[in-house]
C-alpha cells in the first residue's frame, strides 16, 4: 500500500473483476433431470443387480461343487472300506 | 410504515426472492471456488435452505442478509470439503455482460485468478468488498471476525495483489 492513489486503481479493477454475473441457469425455475441421466441411472442400476446376482450364483455354484466333491469321496471311502473287507476275508 | 413492511413481508415469495439474488449468490460461490458446476451446486443449495426456512424470513432485507451470509457459509464450507485445487477451463472465462472501453479482460480475468489464489480469509473478505461493496464492519459482521482482522485481510490481499500484478508487469496504468 504504496498511497491512496494506487489503492484506488486497484479497487476500481477489483471492483469490475467481481462484479456479478448471472448463474448459467435460472434457479427459480426447477431443472428436470434429463431423459439420459435417467436411463444412465436405470442402466447402472442393472449393472449392480447383475454382478451382484452374478456373485450370488457363483457362490451357489461353489457350495454345489463342494457338497458333489463331499459325496464323492465318501463314496470312494466306503468302496475302498468294502474291498478291503472282502481282502481281508480272502486272506483268512 | 408498518403496513408498508407488513405488505412486503406477505409478498416474499420464494420465485422472487431466488431471481433477484441468485446472480448474487452464484458470484460469492463462483469468485471464491473457482469452479462454476460446484458455485451452481453451492447457490442451489444456498436456494434450497431459503426454501426450507422461507417462514422465518421476516422481510426482503432480512432475505438478502440472510442469503449472503448462508452463501459465504456454504461457498466456504465447499472450498473446505474440496481438495482439489481450483482448474479453471477455457469455457470458465465469463463472457463480458457490457462492453466498457476502459476495461481490459485480461487484467479482469488474471485479477479473478489471483483473488481466486488468496487465502481463504483474505479472498472472502476481498469478495464481499468488492463484490458486494459492504463495508468492513458488515463484513466483520457476516464473518463473525474482529473488524481490525477484516481491515487487515483487506490490507495484506491488496498488498498480495499489487505485488503480483507488477510481478507481470500489469501495475498501475
Amino acid at each position: 500500500m504504496d498511497g491512496p492513489e494506487e489503492m484506488d486503481w486497484l479497487e476500481a479493477e477489483l471492483k469490475r473483476a467481481l462484479a456479478r454475473e448471472m448463474p448459467p441457469r435460472d434457479f427459480a425455475v426447477p431443472r428436470r433431470r434429463p431423459a439420459w441421466r435417467a436411463w444412465a441411472a436405470a442402466a447402472a442400476a442393472l449393472v449392480v443387480l447383475s454382478a451382484g446376482s452374478g456373485i450370488g450364483y457363483r457362490q451357489y455354484r461353489g457350495r454345489e461343487a463342494k457338497r458333489e466333491l463331499k459325496l464323492a469321496l465318501n463314496i470312494a471311502a466306503a468302496k475302498t472300506n468294502r474291498i478291503q473287507t472282502q481282502l481281508r476275508e480272502f486272506s483268512r | 410504515m408498518i403496513a408498508t413492511e407488513a405488505v412486503a413481508t406477505t409478498a416474499l415469495d420464494f420465485n422472487g426472492l431466488v431471481r433477484e439474488h441468485q446472480a448474487m449468490v452464484y458470484s460469492v460461490a463462483w469468485h471464491f471456488l473457482r469452479d462454476r458446476p460446484l458455485a451452481e451446486e453451492v447457490a442451489q443449495d444456498v436456494f434450497f435452505s431459503l426454501h426450507r426456512n422461507l417462514r422465518s424470513i421476516e422481510s426482503p432485507r432480512h432475505a438478502t442478509a440472510w442469503l449472503r451470509k448462508v452463501a459465504v457459509q456454504r461457498s466456504i464450507d465447499a472450498g473446505r470439503r474440496r481438495k482439489r485445487l481450483p482448474r479453471i477451463g477455457l469455457e470458465e472465462v465469463p463472457e463480458p455482460a457490457s462492453f466498457d472501453a476502459r476495461y481490459d479482460p485480461w487484467l479482469g480475468e488474471s485479477l479473478r485468478r489471483m483473488v481466486a489464489s488468496l487465502p481463504e480469509a483474505q479472498r472472502m473478505t476481498v469478495i464481499l468488498r468488492y463484490q458486494e461493496e459492504m463495508e468492513p464492519a458488515e463484513i466483520a459482521a457476516i464473518l463473525e471476525m474482529p473488524l481490525a482482522t477484516v481491515k487487515s485481510h483487506l490490507h495484506r490481499a491488496l498488498g498480495l495483489l499489487r505485488e503480483k500484478l507488477e510481478r507481470r508487469g500489469m501495475g498501475e496504468r
